[in-house]
């Protein structure tokens, strides 16, 4: 069924693209709900561009999660203990997750203006923090901190080509989010550049992600009515306790 | 298998966390210990939040206790009186803790002073234990017996009252101390209290090893109980899927404990506890010595919109 609806799918998208845009792009998934049992979920993008254009141009899809407040502390080394550093930094707007891949892996050009300008790359992503001066000018210090963060989670993926084409105009390219991805709404862009990296065409789609089944009743909960749920969660303790003391009492 | 944890806000192994309850749970049982200075680190060490670790043991070591305490009554092993007096303190300290972890999130220093705490207390505890244990096992086996229990001058404060079950004739002040003191520690350190409850009985109030254990669970139900509520009501820090999980393994390892217990001597006991805590209290200080895999701490504390 799958598969029907790909190639299905397919056909229309090779009918777009010779009608409207050089490139199109689809995401396979676009509401992901994050159950009690979630161990992580994947965006699958398809796409199709202009078999004209595949020679000298290059696809480059980013994926940008919601926008997070962060608190980035360091560890230092007082008297040979490590110690969280009262200094922190606060990010206002650190992306909770970011991909970006392309069909090309000699495509190294992140320093194109185009790029630059629609902070396409990690690096070329605006984060912006609120600090004393002082951590502003070591806001890089701050930023890699992050970035290794991601990158050990799986919440920064970085590809240098894992854009697979088929006969040369449709694409498709798997994304991993792992279990702590945040919920919220998540941005694949699609690009089609040429080799300097100015821009050729985009397309943009939207994965909504959310948390759902008890979870997510629990969360709402427990912030709505917290005093009930502590009520609810000692009575619960207490029974639990009961019910397995009766239940020994008799093996 | 992983499942996926609401309040703590990650995903998580579910037979890790049910091992890691069956563990804990046989401790609880055998020593009249909840076993949350051992659970607290190993669930921050997974990577769950240091609030909501310790809000959601006071939940799991609730129920095991719970469990611990009805196999320990049915030995007629508690001593009721000394049991209320405890909880005079116990339930105004558990709230005092919770505010001062309120406190604490907020000026953002709560892992350090978690980490501290619990070095400082375990050290002290587990060796003072240890020495008492081995000298006690060495008069034993010299064939002197102990004393029913020493008098000292904290025992000749105001307000005496005659706890029969304990052979004691002491005043209410140190056990009210004692319980304020533990409730405390209970809130802000994700313990039932046990390890410190359980010597301060013994060796300060002078009650017999066998009363101790169900007396201290005891308290330790009814601190865990406010202690729930509270993080609840204030920080929003209980996981209950986290703590269930915890639970059923904690709920058989609880059982067997108790059923071990009963071949064991007093003395054996608490030298085996103060083993176990000694290697706990190194296990958190080679943490703060040795070179973290990550020099760092990043917390998403709200969502920007």
């Amino acid at each position: 069924m799958k598969n029907f609806l790909y190639i299905l799918y397919i056909i229309f998208l090779i009918n777009g693209v010779n009608a409207r845009e050089p490139v199109l792009s689809k995401v396979l998934n676009d509401d992901i709900n994050i159950m009690a049992s979630f161990d992580g979920a994947k965006i699958i993008v398809y796409g199709a561009i202009d078999p004209k254009l595949y020679d000298d141009s290059i696809i480059i899809i980013t994926i940008l999660g919601p926008r997070l407040k962060l608190k980035v502390s360091q560890k230092k080394k007082y008297f040979g203990i490590w110690l969280v550093s009262a200094n922190n930094a606060n990010f206002i707007n650190a992306p909770g997750y970011y991909a970006i891949t392309s069909s090309n892996s000699n495509f190294n050009n992140l320093d194109s203006p185009f790029l630059k300008e629609n902070q396409i790359g990690w690096k070329n992503l605006k984060i912006n923090m609120y600090n004393s001066i002082d951590l502003k000018s070591n806001k890089d210090v701050y930023r890699n901190i992050l970035k290794i963060f991601y990158k050990n989670r799986n919440l920064l993926v970085i590809e240098k080509s894992s854009i697979d084409i088929l006969d040369g105009t449709l694409f498709r390219a798997d994304f991993d989010l792992p279990g702590i991805t945040p919920t919220g709404k998540y941005t694949v862009n699609t690009f089609l550049v040429n080799k300097e990296g100015a821009l050729l065409s985009s397309w943009k789609n939207e994965v909504k992600v959310t948390k759902g089944g008890v979870g997510e009743y629990l969360y709402d909960y427990s912030k709505k009515h917290s005093f009930l749920y502590g009520l609810f969660a000692a009575l619960g303790a207490i029974l639990l306790g009961f019910i397995a003391s009766e239940v020994f009492r008799r093996i | 298998m992983e499942i996926y944890l609401p309040i703590a806000g990650l995903p998580i192994n579910v037979f890790i966390l049910m091992f890691l309850g069956l563990v804990v749970g046989f401790l609880s049982g055998m020593f009249g210990v909840g076993g949350g200075f051992l659970m607290t680190p190993m669930l921050i060490l997974m990577g769950i939040p240091p609030a909501v670790a310790v809000a959601s043991e006071a939940n799991h070591i609730l129920a095991a206790s719970v469990s611990g305490f009805l196999a320990h009554m049915r030995r007629a092993n508690v001593d009721f009186l000394m049991g209320f007096i405890l909880l005079l303190g116990g339930v105004f300290g558990s709230i005092i803790g919770v505010f001062l972890l309120k406190y604490l999130l907020s000026i953002g220093q709560e892992k350090l002073f978690i980490s501290l705490s619990y070095i400082l207390i375990l050290i002290f505890v587990g060796f003072w234990m240890l020495a008492e244990s081995v000298s006690s096992i060495k008069k034993i086996n010299k064939g002197k017996r102990n004393k029913l229990h020493e008098h000292i001058w904290l025992h000749g404060l105001p307000f005496k009252i005659k706890f029969r079950k304990s052979h004691l004739y002491i005043s209410v002040l140190p056990p009210i101390f004692i319980g304020l003191l533990v409730g405390i520690l209970s809130s802000i350190m994700g313990i039932g209290g046990g390890f410190i409850l359980v010597p301060a009985m013994i060796y300060i109030l002078g009650m017999p090893t066998q009363v101790v254990i169900g007396t201290s669970l005891l308290q330790i139900v009814f601190v865990t109980t406010v202690s729930t509520i509270m993080h609840s009501y204030i920080n929003q820090t209980v996981d209950v899927v986290l703590s269930s999980l915890l639970l059923i393994g904690a709920v058989v390892g609880a059982q067997i404990g108790t059923r071990a217990m009963v071949l064991l001597r007093g003395e054996q006991i608490r030298f085996l506890l103060a083993i176990i805590i000694i290697i706990v209290a190194s296990v958190l200080i080679g943490e703060i010595l040795v070179t973290p895999e990550e020099a760092f701490i990043i917390e998403t504390y709200k969502e920007a919109q």
